[in-house]
């Protein structure tokens, strides 16, 4: 999507934004005494979300009707970069239970370093002991000096 | 007040306390001066070391994090010409050209000591200011914090900048987030999506380390720009502090000036050293009888923006100890450290834990001359630290958001809640909204809600009771005075523009 119409987008979602939640807050009971009760807040949060995503949209509309944007100077986004460091976020919250921190936190710090480091720099050997390293002496260092409990996993 | 000085003085002058304290200047110092990583990272990622610890030792490793952070932000400021932090924003305009000049030990030098300068006057002002106050603050009611709450909302629109319409949603978005988990008074859950686990609401600490060390590793991983050695000047000579007598009696003007608007920016809610550095050194330039020669390298330059961003310090702390408002980022990661170790800031902290407020304020002066020791003897090894590569140091740093996270509760979820703020702060960044405001709704909006609700409760429901009590309507009034201000200047800033244009 061009970028210019970014900001109708994000207008209409806070426009969304403000009509989940006011529909949300109605469906909250309330026991207090008092004609406020805990759906009064979010109401006004709603509507005030409603007013300020059609204030955005109608900028949004006035910038869509001006020249293209241009691209960003630092080059394309690495898009698949992101979406591939957030998958593997997600991955070691995923296992961290189960394999524990120290198998983990190695791997994903090995897979992450190789996701962003410029091809030219790769270094396996490297990353793979900075990796097991920095694993080892967090863990030990949270658990046996600062006494946190950290997940032992298989290795427990 | 001398007695609790010397309870405070007990306190943190212990071999643990102190010890602390050399670390936690050190370690802010680091993330300080790395561009990337900031203060309110350094914090998130030290409290949970705390979690062990005594009150008065945890805080004096958080005072040691945001003495030395806040500082260490000068060293890459000046020597590669990127900021540290946000609070070493102008930093760059008079100090890289110094350094670049061949005199970075002279602006490195007046960049430390002005540092140390600044802290210390804000330590001044802090001890002057937040006992009183907190004094004052015992008469407050619900209805006082409410409108309270209100005001400090406001200064969404200062954090905002251009982008007011989409700085305000932010801050709505803040609250709404809040509003996941019990409510206030009645108890009743809300918008929990039924996650048990979010039955408390979001923790503090995930949400904020999500929004301000996740977003950042995604915002590395998108650019792949990569800082080569050659770019950090490391031939330099520190020489004493770097500048004369004469040169120093020249700044004493622009030095109270800058610590004053320091100590003041820190003083109101939300908006912190990132404001006040660029605001100083607006005002030294506009006042100086030579404005041209600014942004040629300067001391003035240097001197103005050091001052002012470490003399928030002291300011920001005033407001999170008395009432319970955070006055920037880093205050507001120390007031969920202050929360985990049952401490409940506002005006009762005094009374109830009067040696941990004392302690405090003595472990800033500690870690001020820490700081000014560490960073004048050990800027080398800092410089050297600006080279070792960002994909290292990130996931590093993500692992040790998500032990943070872990820790906090013992439970994987919040490593969950962190991931979701991480991408929520990186969209926000994506689509042009202003990050900041979130976090003024997420502390203030619960504030301004549950005293709300229990004013109405003393009133017996009667909203127009509250316009009865002074101080609410001096706290009103400011409210609806900022709002027409910002509002105004927004307009006439459209309207500049738009002349611009044509």
């Amino acid at each position: 999507m061009n970028r210019k119409y970014w900001d109708i987008a994000s207008g209409l979602g806070v426009i969304a934004l403000g009509v989940a939640l006011i529909s949300a807050s109605t469906h909250i009971k309330s026991l207090d005494v008092s004609r406020f009760g805990s759906g009064f807040f979010p109401a006004i949060v709603a509507i005030l979300f409603m007013i300020l995503g059609l204030v955005i949209f109608v900028g949004g509309i006035k910038q869509a009707r001006g020249p293209d944007q241009k691209v960003e100077k630092d080059g394309k986004p690495r898009m698949w970069a992101v979406f591939a460091t957030f998958v593997l976020m997600a991955a070691y919250a995923t296992f961290l239970p189960s394999i524990g921190f120290l198998i983990s936190t190695a791997l994903y710090l090995f897979i992450q370093m190789l996701l962003l480091v410029p091809n030219d720099r790769r270094n396996f050997l490297v990353f793979g002991i900075i990796s097991i390293v920095t694993s080892v002496v967090v863990y030990y260092t949270f658990v046996e000096v600062f006494q946190l409990m950290l997940p032992a996993g298989i290795l427990g | 007040m001398l007695e609790m000085f010397a309870a405070g003085f007990q306190a943190a002058f212990t071999l643990h306390s102190v010890l602390m304290i050399v670390l936690g200047v050190f370690i802010g110092i680091i993330f300080g001066c790395i561009p990337g990583l900031t203060t309110t990272m350094a914090v998130a990622l030290c409290i949970p070391l705390t979690f062990g610890m005594p009150p008065t030792v945890a805080m004096s490793l958080l005072m040691g994090l945001y003495v030395g952070g806040t500082s260490g932000g000068l060293i890459s400021a000046i020597l590669i010409n990127i900021p540290g932090t946000p609070a070493s924003v102008a930093t760059c305009w008079d100090g890289h050209p110094l350094a670049a000049r061949g005199e970075a030990g002279k602006a490195l030098g007046v960049g430390v000591f002005y540092s140390f300068l600044g802290t210390l006057f804000s330590i001044a002002a802090l001890v002057f200011i937040a006992p009183p106050l907190a004094d004052f603050a015992l008469q407050f009611w619900p209805s006082e914090y409410f409108a309270l709450a209100l005001f400090s909302l406001t200064m969404v629109g200062t954090l905002a900048g251009k982008q007011l319409a989409k700085g305000i949603a932010v801050g709505l978005l803040g609250m709404a987030l809040a509003f996941v988990g019990t409510a206030p008074i009645d108890a009743i859950p809300r918008f929990t999506f039924g996650f048990h686990e979010l039955d408390g609401g979001f923790d503090i600490l995930p949400a904020l380390i999500g929004l301000f060390a996740v977003a950042e590793i995604l915002n590395v991983a998108e650019k792949d720009v990569e800082l080569k050695k050659s770019e950090v000047l490391m031939s330099f000579k520190m020489k004493g502090l770097g500048f004369s007598m004469k040169e120093f009696v020249g700044q004493t003007w622009n030095m109270i000036r800058s610590a004053l608007i320091g100590i003041g920016i820190g003083i109101l809610p939300g908006i912190g050293a990132g404001t006040s550095n660029i605001v100083s050194y607006g005002v030294a330039k506009s006042q100086s009888k030579h404005p041209e020669k600014f942004g040629t390298g300067i001391i003035d330059g240097v001197v103005a923006s050091e001052t002012a961003s470490c003399s928030t310090i002291g300011g920001a702390i005033v407001p999170l100890l008395t009432l319970g408002i955070p006055g920037d980022t880093v205050t507001a990661m120390i007031l969920g450290g202050l929360m985990i170790h049952g401490l409940q800031p506002g005006p009762l902290l005094f009374i109830q834990n009067g040696p941990v407020v004392y302690g405090i304020f003595i472990a800033l002066l500690i870690a001020n001359f820490v700081m000014l020791a560490m960073e004048f003897f050990g800027i080398r090894i800092f410089a050297r630290l600006l080279s070792v590569p960002k994909y290292i140091l990130l996931p590093i740093i993500f692992a040790l958001c998500a032990v943070g996270a872990f820790g906090l509760n013992n439970r994987v979820f919040d490593v969950w809640v962190v991931l979701f703020f991480g991408v929520l702060g990186y969209v926000l960044q994506k689509l042009k909204f202003p990050t900041s405001p979130i976090i003024l709704g997420i502390i203030l909006g619960p504030m301004a809600e549950t005293n709300f609700r229990r004013g109405l409760q003393m009133t017996n429901g009667d909203f127009l009771q509250f316009f009865t009590r002074p101080i609410t309507d001096v706290f009103l009034l400011a409210t609806v005075l900022m709002i027409v201000l910002t509002g105004l200047s927004h307009i006439r800033d459209k309207k500049k523009e738009v002349a611009a244009g044509a």
